[in-house]
C-alpha cells in the first residue's frame, strides 16, 4: 500500500489533534463522568432536597442526551444528609474516598459549612445548591465552591427596588415577621432598598418596623389586627413555610387583600397558591428563585417536560431549576477547562456563562456568589383556572445590580 | 468464661476500630468516630439509667456544652492546650451537670426528672441559636484539628486517619474510666439505691447525694465526649442539643441492652451499621431502619447483649442462664462485688 505525503500529513495532523485534546472532550460514550449531589431527602428539609435531587437528575438526563462532554456518562450519586452536618460529612467522605471530585450539595447552610473545609484535603469542587446565608460566600468563603441561590441582600434587596418603582404612590410599608434571627436580613434588605429607591426619585416612604410572631405560631390574628391598624397601605409578609398559609387564610377574615395594595410575600413563591386554591388573595407578589412557567428558557421548559415526564408534577419549585443549573455549570465547567481537577476547574466555571434553568450562570469571580438574574412573580385568584389561582405577570431584574458588597473570608459588615 | 469471651470481643472491636483507616473508605472512618463519641456518650447515660435508675432526656444538652467548649477554644487558638480542653469542657459539664442535678433531683424523679431536664436542655439551645458571637444558628465552623507538643514531640491531629487513632485511644479511656466507676464501689452503691432506694437510705445510704454524684459524673463524661466530637465534625451547630440527640443514647442503649455495661455501645454501632447499609434506598431508609428496630426489641427484649449472653451461658453449661440476678440484701453489703455476667 502507497501512502501520499498529503494522506500521511493529514492522518497525523488529525491524530495528534485529537490527543492535544483535552482528555475529557475525548470521553467515549462508555466513559462515565461522576457528581456526588448531598442533599435533605429525609424529615422536614426533604421539600427542597428532592427537588435538587430531581432538578439534577433531569440536568444529567439533558446533558447526556444533548452529548456533552463528548458523549460521556453523567452518574449521579446521590445521599441523603438527613439534615445534619454529620450526615452531610459522612456522605462527602464516603464519596470523595472513591475518587469523586464534583459535588452538588444543598440547601442547608449548617451542613455545607461542614463540608467546604473538606474540599482542600480532597481536592473536590462543590457547587452550594439554594443556600442564603451570607457567610458561606463571606467569612466561611472557599474558593473551590460556588453558590448557585441568591443572597437575601440580592433578592430582597432587588424586591424593595422593585416595588418602589412599581407602586411610587404608596407612602407606608408595614411588614410581618417571624421572630427568627435569620429572617431579619430579608426585612431589612428589602426595606433599605425601598427606602432608597424612593428617595432617589425624590419621595420619602416610612416603613413600619416587623409585627412579629413566634415562628410555628398559628393564631395571627393580634398580628393582623396591628397591621390593619397600622396606617399603611401596603404590607410584605415574611412569614414562611406552614405559617404564610395560617396567616393568609387568617387575612381572609380581615380583607388584608383589600386593605393593602401591593400585598407582597417574602419567599413563599407559588406555594400559597397551591395550598390556598381558589382562596388565595387577588393579587400577591413573591420573589422566586425561578418560576418553572417562564416562557423565556427553552432550557427550562424542556426540563418541566421531561420532570413531567417522570413524575407527572409540571410544577417544581425554585429548588429544582438550582439542582439543574448545579450540575449545568459543572459540566458546561469541564467541558471548558478539559479536565475535573479543581485547578482547572474553577477558573474555567469563574470565566464560563452557561446557560440554565435560571438564564445564565454567572458567578462573581471574588467569591464565587451567584450573580444571574433575580424574579418576582405576581400570582391570584382566578376563578376561570380549575386550579382557582394563575400567575398575573413575571418581573426579572439584573442580579449583578443588588449584590452586596464581595468580601471573600470575611464578615460583611 | 463469657467474661472472656467480651473481653476478647472488646480487645479485638478495639484493634479493628484502631485499623479501620487502613481497611475501608474515609467515610466509612468518619461514621466509625462519630459512632464510637455517641457510645461514650450512651455509656455515660446509662450510667445514670442503667445504675441509678435516673432518666435524663437532656444529657443532649451537656453534649453540645462540651463540644462548644472546645470548639470555642480551638477557633480561640488554644490548640497546644488540646489535652487540657479536653479536661476544661469535662469540668464544665460537670459543674452545669452539678446545678442542674441539685436542683432537678431534689424536685424530681421519674418523667418529671425527664421532662424538666429535656427543658433545660431546650433552654440551652435556644440561647446557643441566639448568640451571635457563636455562630448562632450556623453554629461554628471551620474547627481545625489540633497538632500541639507535649515534650514528646509534635502529635499532629489534623489529618481524618490520625485523628481516628486519638479518638479511639481517648474514647477507650473514657470508656476505662466509666467502667471503673461503675464496677466499683460506687456503682454498687448506685444499683442498690435503683432497686431499693428506701433500705438503701435506711441503710445509711445518702441516696440523694449518690444521684447527684452519678448525674455529674454523667456529665462529666457526656461533655467529654462532646469535645472529642467538635474536631472529628469540624462543625458544632445548636442541633447538637437537640431532642433528637438527647434519645440518641436512648436509643442504643435499648438496643445494645440497659442491663450491659458494653450494650450502649453495641446499640451504638448496630444503629450506625443499619443506617449505612440502608443508606443507598432513599425512601425507604426510614422503614427498614424502624422493621429492624422493632424486630430487634421485640424478639432480644434484653437487647443484643443480652441474647449474647443468653447465647453464651446457653454454650457454657448447655441450657439458657437465668436472668442476672441482683440480691436486694446487696445493699447491705456494698463493699463486696456483687454476681454478674457482664
Amino acid at each position: 500500500m502507497i501512502i501520499s505525503r498529503r494522506a500521511f500529513l493529514g492522518t497525523t495532523l488529525a491524530g495528534a489533534g485529537t490527543f492535544a485534546m483535552p482528555a475529557i472532550l475525548r470521553a467515549a460514550p462508555g466513559d462515565t463522568v461522576h457528581i456526588g449531589v448531598i442533599t435533605t431527602l429525609s424529615g422536614g428539609g426533604q421539600i427542597y432536597g428532592n427537588y435538587i435531587k430531581a432538578g439534577a437528575e433531569i440536568a444529567a438526563k439533558r446533558l447526556m442526551r444533548d452529548g456533552a462532554l463528548g458523549g460521556a456518562k453523567i452518574e449521579l450519586v446521590v445521599r441523603d444528609d438527613r439534615n445534619t452536618p454529620d450526615g452531610a460529612v459522612t456522605a462527602f467522605r464516603e464519596i470523595a474516598g472513591s475518587g469523586v471530585k464534583l459535588f452538588a450539595q444543598g440547601n442547608f447552610t449548617a451542613n455545607l459549612l461542614g463540608t467546604l473545609p473538606l474540599l482542600k484535603e480532597t481536592g473536590a469542587t462543590m457547587m452550594m445548591v439554594g443556600p442564603s446565608s451570607l457567610a458561606l460566600t463571606h467569612e466561611a468563603f472557599n474558593p473551590q465552591a460556588f453558590r448557585i441561590g441568591y443572597t437575601s441582600p440580592m433578592a430582597f434587596g432587588g424586591y424593595g427596588t422593585l416595588m418602589a418603582k412599581r407602586f411610587p404612590d404608596v407612602q407606608k410599608w408595614a411588614m410581618t415577621q417571624s421572630d427568627v434571627t435569620a429572617l431579619n436580613d430579608i426585612t431589612r434588605s428589602f426595606a433599605k432598598n425601598l427606602k432608597e429607591e424612593a428617595a432617589k426619585a425624590g419621595r420619602t416612604v416610612e416603613v413600619l418596623d416587623p409585627v412579629k410572631a413566634m415562628l410555628n405560631a398559628s393564631d395571627f390574628r393580634a398580628q393582623i389586627s396591628q397591621i390593619m391598624g397600622s396606617g399603611a397601605g401596603a404590607l410584605f409578609n415574611c412569614f414562611q413555610g406552614a405559617d404564610a398559609i395560617s396567616f393568609f387564610k387568617q387575612a381572609r377574615g380581615f380583607n388584608v387583600e383589600g386593605s393593602f395594595k401591593p400585598l407582597c410575600d417574602s419567599g413563599n413563591e407559588l406555594e400559597i397558591a397551591k395550598a390556598m386554591g381558589a382562596n388565595t388573595p387577588a393579587s400577591l407578589w413573591s420573589w422566586t428563585g425561578w418560576y418553572y412557567g417562564t416562557k423565556d428558557s427553552t432550557i427550562s421548559q424542556d426540563a418541566v417536560a421531561l420532570f413531567k415526564e417522570s413524575s407527572g408534577n409540571d410544577a417544581p419549585s425554585a429548588f429544582f431549576g438550582f439542582g439543574h443549573d448545579a450540575i449545568v455549570t459543572l459540566i458546561s465547567g469541564m467541558e471548558k477547562a478539559g479536565s475535573e481537577e479543581t485547578a482547572a476547574l474553577v477558573p474555567a466555571i469563574e470565566a464560563n456563562a452557561p446557560e440554565g434553568c435560571l438564564g445564565k450562570l454567572i458567578y462573581r469571580k471574588e467569591d464565587h456568589t451567584f450573580a444571574g438574574k433575580l424574579s418576582y412573580i405576581n400570582f391570584g385568584r382566578d376563578e376561570k383556572n380549575p386550579k382557582g389561582w394563575s400567575v398575573i405577570e413575571v418581573a426579572q431584574l439584573e442580579g449583578a445590580d443588588f449584590l452586596e458588597e464581595a468580601t471573600p473570608g470575611r464578615k460583611l459588615n | 468464661m463469657s467474661r472472656y469471651i467480651t473481653y476478647c470481643l472488646v480487645a479485638l472491636s478495639g484493634v479493628l476500630l484502631l485499623l479501620l483507616p487502613l481497611l475501608v473508605n474515609p467515610g466509612l472512618v468518619h461514621l466509625a468516630g462519630v459512632t464510637l463519641v455517641m457510645g461514650v456518650f450512651a455509656v455515660a447515660w446509662n450510667l445514670l439509667f442503667g445504675y441509678a435508675g435516673l432518666a435524663s432526656f437532656g444529657s443532649g444538652g451537656l453534649f453540645s456544652l462540651g463540644a462548644y467548649v472546645m470548639a470555642i477554644s480551638l477557633r480561640a487558638g488554644y490548640e497546644q492546650s488540646f489535652l487540657l480542653l479536653i479536661v476544661l469542657a469535662m469540668v464544665t459539664g460537670g459543674i452545669v451537670a452539678f446545678l442542674v442535678g441539685a436542683v432537678a433531683l431534689r424536685r424530681s424523679s421519674g418523667i418529671y426528672l425527664a421532662i424538666l431536664t429535656l427543658a433545660m436542655a431546650e433552654v440551652l439551645r435556644q440561647i446557643l441559636m441566639r448568640w451571635h458571637w457563636i455562630g448562632a444558628e450556623d453554629g461554628l465552623p471551620n474547627i481545625v484539628r489540633p497538632h500541639f507538643s507535649y515534650g514528646l514531640g509534635l502529635i499532629d491531629l489534623s489529618s481524618g486517619a490520625r485523628y481516628h487513632v486519638f479518638l479511639c485511644l481517648a474514647c477507650g479511656l473514657l470508656i476505662a474510666a466509666i467502667w471503673w466507676i461503675a464496677h466499683g464501689r460506687f456503682g454498687r452503691t448506685l444499683r442498690a439505691i435503683r432497686l431499693d432506694p428506701e433500705r438503701a437510705a435506711f441503710m445509711g445510704v445518702n441516696t440523694y447525694g449518690y444521684k447527684l454524684a452519678a448525674f455529674t459524673l454523667s456529665g462529666v463524661f457526656v461533655a467529654g465526649a462532646g469535645a472529642l466530637y467538635a474536631p472529628l465534625a469540624q462543625i458544632v451547630t445548636p442541633d447538637l442539643g437537640n431532642m433528637l440527640r438527647s434519645t440518641q443514647p436512648i436509643l442504643f442503649t435499648l438496643l445494645g441492652g440497659a442491663s450491659s455495661f458494653w450494650g450502649p455501645l453495641i446499640g451504638g454501632f448496630l444503629f450506625s451499621a443499619i443506617e449505612y447499609g440502608t443508606r443507598t434506598l432513599v425512601g425507604l431508609q426510614e422503614i427498614i431502619t424502624g422493621v429492624i428496630l422493632l424486630a430487634v426489641v421485640l424478639i432480644f427484649p434484653t437487647g443484643i447483649s443480652g441474647a449474647f449472653r443468653k447465647l453464651f451461658a446457653s454454650l457454657e453449661q448447655g441450657e439458657p442462664a437465668p436472668a442476672r440476678k441482683v440480691e436486694v440484701s446487696d445493699a447491705g453489703r456494698l463493699g463486696k462485688p456483687l454476681t454478674q455476667r457482664v
